[in-house]
């Protein structure tokens, strides 16, 4: 990696495999919050971030707008964080339900407060989709539409999720307290 | 948030903030940046391999007759289970000293564990799960949730609001044939609107005597083998 890329990777179409390395840590961090706050679990979302990282870096000769790069990462993580952490097929499910779906110790740091302790609980209990849908509208700061394009749904169907999620984190929360 | 192309209200400003509290703290968990990047590049590094760019072949063996292994082997797994299921799923009651004839029961085998989360059914624990709320002379009322989380002797757990007030810590104690909740039983900081049940629900956690798990299922229990809360495991993929 040159010094004088300045910190940023700035398109990774026609870069060589000894960039790689740079390449990870320059959208890492970044993606692994992405992917922390849609998988239930921590190890979902380093898991979602290297096989979604994997896949970016295999396809990056197909990327040839470098503005386009934080969006189109943004899609390939999400779309894993979603698919990790949908519920698995076949006779599994029952052997890990319970209390892995919401892992809450009370003495973990993580849980600063009690506000904090009771959103996790109710963000956890919203589906995948609608997880995804209120952190890349919320947290990063996409507009409904651009939300739809990252998780390739149409726009009301975004608008839906959102809104259940929501309904659901006021039935959950009690709205107005 | 610049790119907010609707108002935020003050649900989406919370949970915005608990986002971003949230993805600090995700972002100190998992393999550092480095870690990763040389685990990515090992597998990377294997795909390009000769050898495994066919992805058809270990140590010999084919991909598919792995697959078709450990298949098998799932299988066998989940009819070893579902044999088992019976005894599994047995009511198992741990009674206090005091309870009651009702409350007695079998030597717990280990099977249920009380420990974990587990989300209040308040209709079958005769408790109105809701508060009522009046705005603008308008009189609703709300739904509510309650959870607890009993883990290693300390118990944590919210009913409603989830602002803070109404969320409550303490201990539990199950040994020696006893088995008591200590929490606070005095109003929460929120208040006790009308019907808010946050108290009734604490009440009757420092009155449970006895608990039994049954499937997803946590009853608690009074000295006389009375219900006081039923509780249920959250769902997987809930909506």
């Amino acid at each position: 990696m040159e010094s004088t890329r300045n910190n940023a990777t700035p398109a990774i179409a026609g870069i060589g495999e000894a960039e790689l390395g740079a390449f990870v840590r320059d959208h890492y961090p970044r993606l692994l919050r992405l992917a922390g706050l849609i998988c239930r679990e921590p190890s979902d979302a380093a898991d979602a971030v290297q096989i979604a990282l994997e896949q970016a870096w295999r396809r990056r000769g197909t990327l040839r707008d470098p503005d386009a790069l934080k969006g189109w990462l943004d899609r390939i993580v999400v779309r894993e964080a979603v698919r990790t952490s949908k519920p698995r097929g076949l006779a599994v499910i029952p052997l890990f339900r319970g209390p892995r779906e919401i892992a809450i110790d009370p003495a973990d740091p993580r849980a600063r407060h009690e506000e904090d302790t009771g959103m996790r609980i109710a963000f956890d209990r919203l589906n995948a989709d609608q997880r995804a849908a209120l952190v890349l509208h919320l947290y990063a700061g996409y507009t409904v539409e651009q939300t739809a394009r990252i998780v390739d749904a149409p726009v009301e169907t975004v608008r839906a999720r959102l809104r259940r999620g929501k309904d659901r984190l006021r039935t959950l929360l009690g709205d107005g307290r | 948030m610049s790119k907010q192309d609707t108002p935020m209200d003050a649900l989406d400003q919370r949970l915005a903030a608990y986002l971003r509290g949230r993805a600090e703290t995700a972002a100190g968990t998992g393999p550092g940046p480095e870690d990763m990047a040389a685990a990515i590049a090992t597998r990377m590094g294997r795909a390009m391999a000769p050898s495994r760019r066919s992805g058809t072949s270990l140590h010999g063996v084919s991909a598919i007759a792995w697959a078709l292994l450990a298949i098998a082997l799932l299988a066998a797994l989940a009819i070893a289970i579902t044999a088992g299921s019976d005894r599994d799923d047995r009511l198992v009651v741990f009674p206090s000293v005091s309870a009651g004839p009702s409350v007695t029961s079998p030597t717990p085998t280990g099977a249920a564990s009380l420990e974990g989360m587990w989300w209040l059914d308040f209709e079958a624990s005769g408790i109105d799960g809701s508060y009522e709320l009046t705005s603008g002379g308008k009189r609703t009322r709300i739904p509510v949730g309650s959870s607890i989380d009993l883990a290693g002797g300390a118990v944590s757990g919210l009913t409603g609001a989830g602002g803070g007030c109404d969320a409550f810590k303490g201990t539990y104690r199950d040994a020696d044939g006893r088995f008591t909740i200590a929490v606070p039983t005095t109003a929460g900081h929120c208040g006790q609107g009308p019907g808010f049940p946050d108290l009734e629900v604490r009440k009757r956690l420092a009155a449970a005597a006895a608990w039994d798990v049954e499937g997803e299922t946590l009853r608690l229990l009074d000295a006389n083998g009375t219900l006081l809360l039923l509780y249920r495991r959250p769902a997987t993929g809930a909506t």
